[in-house]
């Protein structure tokens, strides 16, 4: 009995150092990976850029710089990648919940004044229904100026601040919309 | 009771206890993640490693494990494995473990793992629990990319992302969302089923003209 219990004691310990060597390894790797994600949704979204190459290595024309602003997941002042202080645009990432959780980054301009794109951190939507909150076109919506608030409509949009929902994934749409409106608020109330 | 040859060990869990198929445990991921081939074949690899190290340490082990302590054993040794397994999968296929999501820490209660340490593992030498890792790894990983191909290609035309099927075929949505994940695997176990039971009906029928005759 005695035996079994410094059995599972010993299996523990080995077990945790072991973890601990392969955390070691792999914590710097993983926390590149998810800044890299961030950085190329940020290019993506600032100059509508890829920043994958042909040959499928990642390359960046923009800089991650964070600036502050309260009760957003993260948010960066873009900066171009050779150097210079030059305010490309800005990069809020906020999240909420549509289906499940939901991290979306939207990217504005230098004076805030418009929204340069938004892309998807994070998503869990149905496939064939909510996801589609990931095509492009749909997305393309959103870059409209960001004197008024979005307002979400079910069929035609008839004013310049309108976003048309995806038909059967109204949910997911207004999810995104009102992240969308949540991140240019707080940034035109912080970043002044 | 003599001990199958290690050959028959490794096919055993590729086709006649296929742990999908036949056995129809681990049907969890199996629904979940079979919505393409790349997720399949991810899964398939992470749940063949966690399956071959637990079932060989749990074959070293075997001698001193009693038996009011050995699930705890098997969990602290497959939630090991799986904890290396998802770390890696972030570190270096780390858009392929975001669309994973939650299905790479749950391999821990895939059963398909804890079947093979009470039914193989603890009663086998560490060889032999290897065979059967492979063989059942082996086993699950095809069963999931069949049904992987077939809700890919005809959910989105494409087969590991290359397009197969013409543009003029219309993509049936339902097979990537969960129903088409049930229908794709009641057919395809029924099929299955199907090619295991025929030979023995043949046979069978045989005899009997024989026995006329």
């Amino acid at each position: 009995m005695l035996k079994q219990i410094w059995l599972v004691l010993v299996l523990s310990l080995i077990f945790a150092v072991a973890l601990a060597f392969v955390d070691q390894g792999t914590a710097q790797r993983i926390a590149e990976n998810r800044q890299q994600q961030v950085q190329a949704l940020a290019q993506m979204a600032i100059l509508g850029e890829p920043a994958v190459g042909a040959d499928g290595q990642m390359q960046f024309k923009i800089k991650l710089e964070p600036v502050a602003i309260q009760d957003v997941q993260a948010a960066f002042r873009v900066t171009p990648a050779e150097g210079g202080d030059e305010t490309l645009g800005y990069a809020v990432v906020v999240e909420g919940i549509g289906w499940d959780r939901l991290l979306i980054l939207v990217g504005l301009s230098p004076d805030l004044q418009r929204i340069t794109g938004v892309q998807i951190v994070e998503s869990r939507e149905t496939p064939g229904l909510g996801e589609r909150i990931g095509d492009e076109a749909w997305r393309d919506q959103f870059r409209k100026p960001t004197a008024q608030p979005l307002e979400l409509v079910k069929g035609r949009a008839q004013s310049p601040y309108q976003v048309e929902a995806l038909t059967g994934a109204t949910i997911s749409s207004d999810a995104v919309t009102s992240l969308v409106n949540e991140a240019t608020a707080k940034a035109l109330a912080q970043l002044k | 009771m003599s001990e199958p040859s290690l050959g028959k060990q490794f096919t055993n869990g590729l086709w006649a206890e296929n742990p999908v198929l036949v056995m129809l445990i681990g049907m969890c991921p199996t629904l979940a993640i079979t919505n393409s081939v790349a997720n399949a074949l991810t899964m398939g690899a992470a749940t063949t490693f966690v399956l071959i190290c637990s079932n060989v340490v749990i074959s070293l082990l075997r001698k001193q494990l009693q038996p009011h302590l050995r699930m705890l054993v098997y969990m602290l040794i497959i939630a090991t494995f799986v904890t290396i397994a998802d770390y890696a999968l972030q570190a270096y296929l780390f858009e392929m473990s975001q669309a994973l999501g939650p299905y790479v820490p749950l391999i821990i209660v895939n059963c398909i793992i804890l079947a093979r340490a009470e039914i193989c593992a603890s009663k086998s030498g560490p060889v032999r629990s290897f065979v059967d890792g492979v063989g059942m790894g082996l086993g699950f990983t095809f069963a999931l990319t069949i049904l992987g191909v077939i809700r890919e290609l005809l959910g989105m035309r494409t087969v590991l992302s290359y397009q197969v099927l013409p543009e003029a075929f219309v993509p049936w949505v339902i097979m990537i969302l969960p129903s088409g994940a049930f229908l794709t695997l009641g057919l395809v176990i029924g099929l299955v089923t199907w090619l295991k039971t025929r030979k023995p009906a043949d046979s069978r029928q045989n005899k009997d003209l024989e026995a006329a005759a």
